[in-house]
């Protein structure tokens, strides 16, 4: 399933928009994505992995929930007609 | 220039006799309450906490930390503290720039104003002396003229000018300070006091001065070890490469937007939906950005200077486009016009407004205009052009703008609608619906000076950027939470640094810089429970002055009705259970600081 994910942030100028479709296949999961995303754009890897696992440094949303306090975390299942956006972790002021 | 003899230079100044005289702080207050914030709030307690914020009585501080207008990094700090026309509590808000650095430069280390002028009057602060000027030619105008005539006048080069606007002129009990045209002491109307006071500037002049420390080898090596840390790219600081320094503060609407968090319509909504990119960090870089300016000794520079492309106000340059206005008067007030929004902080640099309690005013505003409780044409929402010409007409206090100069929470009360204020204590709140971002939420019901972001920023941990993590929407364990980062700050607020060093340093790099820069060995546990005795005693000022018991609550829209969109949606923010926490926590009576604990941490 081709997936509409947006991107925040720092990851703009990576991947030369504010968002992208991925080729994910049905059952793919939030770690899949990060997969998907550092394979086409392999200098995100710094950012996006962190000892083999998704890095801390960057939150994928689903619907809303950053897929790190969901109960599945990483392993977290993507369905069609999620809003999915991918953002490192920022704050401000 | 030697750091360890930070506090001996305290100018105490009567503005009614025209008089002023250097006096160190007391040892004993240096050493406990460390500068800036916390030794402010100690001289505005010993000023007594009945006092009328609003009468010549009142006292007025501007105070350097023991680091400001030092080499260390992010050091480009000094705070104004007062008791709050806004609030009635104690307050205190924090420049970045130049400024402090001039004034440690200049010989002093801080200026406490007392009693008030005659007539207007600005003073100059230069070479160890301050002398009294007149401001009858200067009264009146925007902070932009003010500033530009006034630096002329004292030779252009290596001047700042701090000054107030129309706004702090005609006493609005939001009116700010701003120095350098765009670095503001907003929050609590510290501008109203200066107003009340007659003083419409104060003009530091000095060139660079070189710190001396007793160790210089370890002086350098600390300020390299936290430039190290700031550099570091899996920091939000880090130079041209994190988010924060990228984007600035604006770097998080989208983020907050999707996970509902960011309030719209005056709080009615948790998102701004599609609309939200309009107004973010990303579209400022990608469309109006020309520049990248910072304060003394900071390596992020994440201001972001502008100019307006199109629209009513095309060629505007003004900085900077932050997280806070951006939302206050952007989805806040239903507007995505981000070349407006330039214009309305614009406007508050210049009139000396602070743009938060703004957004807020003019929210309620619209919800009032929208319920039809407003007699007259009122504000639609979204409706930008009647935002600028409210917001002048506000600062100048005409018509339905004099109402709206005195706040939110005065001014839906004034409306008959007080439920339609977002304000905790009188202040207005900012920027993060504590619906979708609980611990902020608890935060704003907390902080000392009505609701704030800054005094114990959780976000950092609600948004992941911190060691410390915590899921927004979890209440459970953000007291505990909460008390850390808000003893931090005050003990940041204090040295004075800039709050985002946060984001790379700790208690840790704190107690260091500390220790060789005073000659004094501290320890990390130290440094917090410094935090710990300031936030204490901010709390102990505001209890004498009748805060007590059910201060510390939140607008009912954020207990009782759900977040209707994004992350949050069907949440509200549970603050009951919160507050038994952090009470818990600080071993305050239900926010009263009890004896024992005054006596233990040695206050005051």
């Amino acid at each position: 399933m081709p997936l509409h994910v947006k991107v925040y942030a720092t990851l703009r100028p990576v991947v030369g928009g504010r968002s992208v479709e991925l080729p994910l296949e049905e059952g793919a999961t939030v770690r899949d994505l990060v997969d998907c995303m550092v394979a086409r754009w392999p200098e995100l890897e710094v950012m996006m992995i962190e000892d083999g696992e998704v890095s801390r440094r960057v939150h994928v949303f689903v619907d809303g929930r950053s897929a790190r306090h969901l109960p599945d975390g990483a392993e977290t299942v993507l369905l069609e007609g999620q809003e999915i956006a991918v953002s490192p972790a920022v704050a401000g002021g | 220039m030697r750091l360890d003899r930070f506090g001996e230079t305290i100018a105490h100044v009567d503005l009614a006799a025209r008089t002023w005289k250097m006096k160190p702080a007391p040892e004993e207050w240096v050493r406990k309450y460390v500068g800036a914030r916390g030794l402010g709030v100690r001289y505005v307690l010993e000023n007594g906490a009945g006092v009328d914020p609003l009468s010549p009585e009142n006292v007025l501080c501007f105070l350097n930390g023991p680091l400001s207008g030092s080499e260390a990094n992010m050091s480009g700090r000094w705070a104004c503290v007062t008791k709050s026309p806004l609030t009635g509590t104690v307050t205190d808000s924090h420049q970045g720039g130049w400024t402090a650095a001039r004034l440690r430069w200049a010989g002093f280390d801080g200026l406490i104003f007392e009693g008030a002028a005659q007539t207007p009057t600005y003073v100059l602060v230069q070479d160890g002396q301050l002398s009294f000027h007149d401001a009858s030619d200067v009264w009146g105008l925007g902070i932009h003229e003010t500033v530009r005539i006034l630096k002329e006048r004292h030779g252009g080069k290596d001047v700042s000018v701090n000054a107030i606007g129309p706004a702090g002129e005609k006493l609005s009990r939001f009116a700010a300070w701003v120095n350098e045209d765009d670095r503001a002491f907003g929050r609590g109307g510290t501008g109203a006091v200066g107003g009340v006071k007659k003083l419409k500037a104060i003009v530091i002049v000095a060139g660079h001065r070189k710190s001396e420390v007793s160790d210089p080898e370890a002086w350098k090596q600390v300020r390299r070890e936290t430039l190290d840390m700031i550099r570091d790219e899996a920091n939000i600081t880090s130079p041209k490469k994190g988010g924060l320094s990228v984007y600035g503060t604006n770097v998080i609407t989208n983020i907050t937007n999707r996970i509902g968090a960011l309030g719209t319509r005056n709080s009615q909504s948790t998102s701004f939906g599609e609309r939200a990119e309009a107004i973010s960090g990303e579209t400022v870089v990608e469309t109006i950005l020309t520049g990248n300016p910072t304060c003394h000794a900071c390596p992020v520079a994440c201001k972001k200077e502008v100019e307006v492309k199109d629209g009513p106000w095309k060629g505007l340059k003004m900085e900077s486009v932050e997280y806070e206005p951006a939302w206050s008067l952007g989805s806040n007030c239903e507007n995505d016009d981000l070349g407006s929004i330039a214009k309305l902080i614009d406007q508050c640099n210049d009139l000396g407004l602070d743009p938060i309690e703004l957004g807020n005013v003019l929210s309620a505003y619209m919800e009032a205009t929208e319920r039809g409780w407003v007699k007259g044409e009122g504000l639609a929402w979204g409706d930008a052009e009647g935002m600028v010409r409210m917001t002048d007409a506000l600062a100048l206090r005409e018509g339905d703008g004099d109402l709206l100069a005195e706040g939110a929470a005065r001014a839906a009360a004034g409306l008959g609608h007080p439920e339609i204020a977002m304000a905790v204590k009188g202040q207005a709140v900012p920027a993060y619906d504590p619906r979708g971002m609980k611990g902020m939420g608890l935060g704003y019901a907390t902080s000392n000076r009505g609701a704030c972001h800054l005094r114990g920023y959780v976000a950092a941990a609600e948004l992941g950027v911190v060691p410390i993590e915590a899921d927004p929407l979890e209440w459970k364990g953000k007291g505990a939470l909460l008390k850390t980062f808000q003893d931090l700050h005050a003990f940041g607020d204090s040295m004075d640094l800039c709050k985002f060093s946060a984001f790379a340093e700790g208690a840790d790099e704190y107690a260091k810089q500390y220790a060789v820069a005073l000659g004094r060995a501290v320890s990390a546990d130290e440094v917090m429970l410094a935090g710990e005795r300031v936030y204490n005693l901010e709390r102990y000022y505001n209890n004498l002055a009748g805060f007590g018991s059910g201060s510390d609550t939140l607008p009912d829209r954020f207990l009782e009705e759900p977040s209707d969109a994004g992350g949050s949606k069907g949440h509200v923010c549970e603050l009951g259970p919160m507050l038994d926490e952090y009470y818990a926590e600080r071993g305050w009576e239900e926010g009263v600081v009890p004896e024992a604990k005054l006596a233990q941490l040695q206050i005051p």
